[in-house]
């Protein structure tokens, strides 16, 4: 009895918790079926953001946070793509706007979820706050493909050009299939993961 | 299609490198990348090079698995190689037509990036090989925890419990994948409107099945007292052992006789 009471409370954490592990593993899986890959790494996947972005529409951005940093720890055991890069200080900013930052904004779809306006439909909700999250993920693989990657972009290619050209070309895709997912099924998992009325 | 993968590609075994500790091979990973990073000439990678072989051969695994873990970024190194034999003009031209050309430095330098982005790859991929997920989740856990990083705990078991899913997902993914293909689905076809449409009945039975397991694992833990990171005690105890200390003074010294190199000694300069 007496270790019962040293003992901090059970409460929802290990279901919070459960929850989150399974769908980073969910969106593991996804990330593995990709419908299209381009060298370097870029790919479309069948909607390997929606699990994480779902995460952050139910719980608070610090813990969906988290989720991200396990998801992206992840990613990075199961395929890291090594940028040519001079120093160290290059390729620990590869590592954060490729993976860390680049999969943590995705934690801010909660936050956008629930500050736009209550009137609209919750799916509609859903799919503008995945869209920006999305846009805020280009923009991480954007910078990246400026300050990284330059060295594969086309003699006398701008710059920001070619990272435009490589990160829209596959962003554009995993951004509109991840944007239709939760617009189609959005009803659907509003009802069964927030206990919201759609 | 995918039952097959290995997440994180463990190799099995009982080399010398699969006996260390994780946070060694972690901490020891870095040092090892620092002094990658600090060599800035190419003969310089001789004796990286041999520490390296030293490495792989402690590692217990073959070649050939190492070489497979390489497959995925051979374009990237191909095109490193070209570009920099083309876009590089040092030292001596060898070769010109029209605009284009190759110089000496260029292929000394593309080589030199192909070696490092190789050995980067390699060296990377031994941690993987010779730790299981479990382990290094463990072992990350331990050293966030000793950098004071909050929530480490509960990262560490976020990661560990995903992984110990995912193989079951992707087995869920299959059957359900095949069984929508029975019923006349079509996964490979269509715009992406229609992809998006096709996928549907392929996730919403993975969100189900995904959120009644986690409700089933939860009461399962619940139902064994768990109660996050405070007061827990673990069956299987990290422990440093003499290997460690070992591996901890080789990649020290390698990394010191690197620095040391490079901005005193220049051997090969």
């Amino acid at each position: 009895m007496s270790t019962e009471k040293q003992l901090p409370p059970q409460g929802p954490a290990t279901r919070m918790m459960t929850e989150s592990a399974l769908l980073v593993a969910l969106a593991t899986v996804l990330a593995l079926y990709a419908v299209f890959k381009l060298p370097n790494g870029g790919s479309v996947t069948i909607g390997s953001m929606v699990p994480i972005m779902l995460i952050s529409f139910k719980y608070s951005f610090g813990w969906s946070l988290l989720a991200a940093l396990a998801f992206s720890l992840i990613q990075m055991m199961t395929g890291f793509y090594a940028p040519p890069v001079d120093t160290l200080g290059y390729y620990i900013l590869m590592v954060l706007l490729d993976y860390v930052v680049a999969f943590g904004v995705l934690s801010l779809a909660g936050p956008i979820y629930r500050a736009l306006n209550k009137d609209l439909a919750p799916r509609l909700r859903l799919m503008i706050a995945a869209v920006l999250c999305i846009a805020m993920r280009f923009v991480c693989h954007f910078l990246s493909g400026i300050i990284i990657w330059a060295a594969y972009a086309p003699e006398g290619q701008p710059l920001w050009l070619y990272s435009l050209v490589y990160n829209g070309s596959y962003m554009l895709g995993e951004g509109l299939i991840s944007g239709l997912i939760l617009y189609l099924i959005g009803q659907k998992l509003v009802t069964l993961f927030l206990g919201e009325k759609a | 299609m995918l039952k097959d993968i290995t997440i994180g590609q463990y190799y099995p075994g009982r080399s010398f490198l699969h006996r260390l500790d994780p946070r060694t091979k972690i901490i020891c990973l870095f040092l090892y990348m620092v002094g990658l990073f600090t060599v800035k000439e190419l003969q310089s990678f001789s004796y990286v090079l041999a520490f390296t072989a030293v490495i792989v051969a402690l590692s217990g695994v073959p070649l050939k698995t190492l070489a497979k873990g390489l497959k995925p970024m051979w374009l990237l190194m191909v095109l490193t190689l070209i570009l920099n034999f083309f876009m590089t003009s040092e030292g001596v031209i060898l070769w010109q037509w029209r605009f284009l050309k190759i110089s000496e430095g260029g292929i000394l330098k593309g080589i030199f990036m192909v070696v490092r982005l190789a050995l980067l790859l390699n060296v990377t991929a031994l941690l993987t090989l010779t730790t299981t997920p479990i382990l290094l989740t463990d072992g990350l856990e331990r050293i966030m925890k000793r950098c004071f990083i909050p929530m480490a705990h509960e990262l560490a078991m976020m990661m560990t419990i995903a992984l110990r899913f995912i193989p079951t997902l992707i087995e869920e993914t299959e059957r359900i994948m095949k069984a929508q293909i029975a019923r006349g689905a079509d996964f490979e076809t269509g715009g992406l409107m229609a992809k998006a449409k096709s996928l549907v009945p392929l996730l919403i039975p993975l969100f189900i099945s995904a959120f009644r397991r986690a409700d089933d694992l939860a009461m399962a833990m619940e139902a064994r007292c768990y109660r996050g990171g405070e007061g827990r005690t673990r069956m299987r105890q990290l422990r440093y052992q003499a290997g460690d200390g070992g591996a901890f003074i080789a990649v020290f010294c390698f990394l010191v006789f690197v620095i040391i190199d490079r901005f005193w000694l220049k051997l090969f300069v």
